[in-house]
């Protein structure tokens, strides 16, 4: 009995759990984050689900190691192995076919093969030796405003958008595409200074420092107004 | 008989005793319990605080918002043809310009951010750099390479 009543004391003093956590209210960003999240993970599945069980793959590499049977080659700052196949083919610089053991560490090669996604293995059918200034894509896209434009020459200034700091002085010639937003096409007369447009430029290799465009879209271009005739 | 009587006055004060204290301890409990619950957090006069943080986060997450992802082809994908199409999604209606070595491809996002563009590759390994440009300026890009070859693999 009187365990009884101490027991009925003792539980009568226990305090009770209390809530200690606050609502908590997730903000708009906090629930697209979790969106997001939730989609790339779906997105994820859904590719290992339905990607097939072999994929033609080529990757533009360095040569680490190689062997009689197999390569362990860099792409992109990782390092991927292969073994070769039977039909293993060889192409040089001049594009003839070559041996095997003219592969050489350091050498820049292209590398096409088979890797089987089950057993993650890559199977070399064909290793094309390569240089890798040939691969490169020049392209550089600037959205700024013209801040000046030559009538002497066909060059103009332009300031990016995302760094008032830096200046392109670009080229223009008759082969630059110049479009509105709707693709209309335009003249290089038709370019203002304050306007702001869309170049897709490469590095000019005549002058240092300046650029050629080779496709601009004008955002701002607007057609001259029409005359409306009077009513008499 | 006296001895019995004992014990049920014993028991019966022992009873007494333990219910009466029982309850005195309940009730001082409840009572510091009470004092101890946490205050709550007045949600209104933290409004004010949220609205301007989200309205500051707003614009940068804007920035971060405006993405450009590549559905396809994949990164090292190998085609035995010179014309392929390129699937993503970035910000609706912004202009997309896709370029190869030589060559420069341009169309615009639809009103939910899908695009899709056909390219023309050139023969071997090609470095294809995407860019978005949104509506409000923002700029995102991406870039994959991708190979054309007639060989047979």
């Amino acid at each position: 009995m009187l365990s009884f009543l101490l027991t009925l004391a003792a539980i009568s003093t226990t305090p009770s759990p209390t809530p200690t956590t606050a609502p908590v209210t997730a903000s708009s960003s906090e629930i697209q984050k979790i969106r997001e999240v939730v989609s790339q993970k779906v997105m994820e599945k859904l590719k290992q689900i339905t990607a097939p069980a072999t994929s033609k793959l080529g990757y533009v590499a360095k040569i680490i190691q190689v062997d009689s049977a197999s390569i362990s080659f860099e792409t992109s700052g990782n390092t991927q192995n292969g073994t070769f196949g039977d039909d293993l083919t060889v192409i040089d610089l001049k594009r003839n076919k070559t041996k095997l053991e003219n592969l050489k560490i350091g050498q820049d090669v292209l590398i096409l093969g088979i890797k089987d996604n089950q057993a993650n293995t890559f199977e070399i059918k064909r290793i094309v030796f390569t240089n890798p200034a040939e691969i490169d894509n020049q392209h550089t896209v600037v959205l700024g405003k013209i801040v000046d434009i030559s009538r002497s020459s066909p060059i103009f200034s332009l300031i990016p958008l995302g760094n008032k700091n830096t200046q392109y002085q670009i080229k223009t010639d008759a082969k630059t595409q110049i479009l509105t937003q709707e693709d209309s096409t335009l003249t290089s007369s038709d370019l203002k200074s304050g306007e702001k447009i869309i170049v897709i430029l490469v590095p000019d290799p005549k002058m240092s420092k300046t650029y050629y465009a080779k496709k601009i879209i004008n955002l701002s271009y607007a057609p001259p107004a029409t005359p409306t005739p009077k009513d008499q | 008989m006296i001895k019995e009587l004992i014990v049920t006055i014993a028991l019966g004060s022992l009873l007494g005793f333990g219910i009466t204290g029982g309850y005195f301890a309940i009730k001082k409990n409840s009572a510091s319990n009470n004092n101890n619950l946490p205050t709550p957090t007045p949600i209104i006069s933290q409004s004010p605080t949220i609205s301007i943080t989200q309205t500051n986060d707003t614009s940068q997450l804007s920035t971060q918002n405006h993405t450009l992802s590549i559905e396809s082809p994949e990164n090292n994908a190998l085609f035995s043809v010179a014309r392929i199409t390129v699937k993503g999604q970035t910000s609706p209606k912004s202009h997309i310009i896709v370029t190869t070595s030589q060559k420069i491809f341009t169309t615009t996002s639809d009103s939910v951010g899908n695009f899709e563009i056909d390219i023309d590759l050139e023969s071997g390994a090609n470095l294809v750099k995407l860019e978005s440009i949104s509506t409000t300026d923002e700029q995102a890009k991406t870039e994959i390479t991708v190979t054309y070859s007639t060989a047979k693999i």
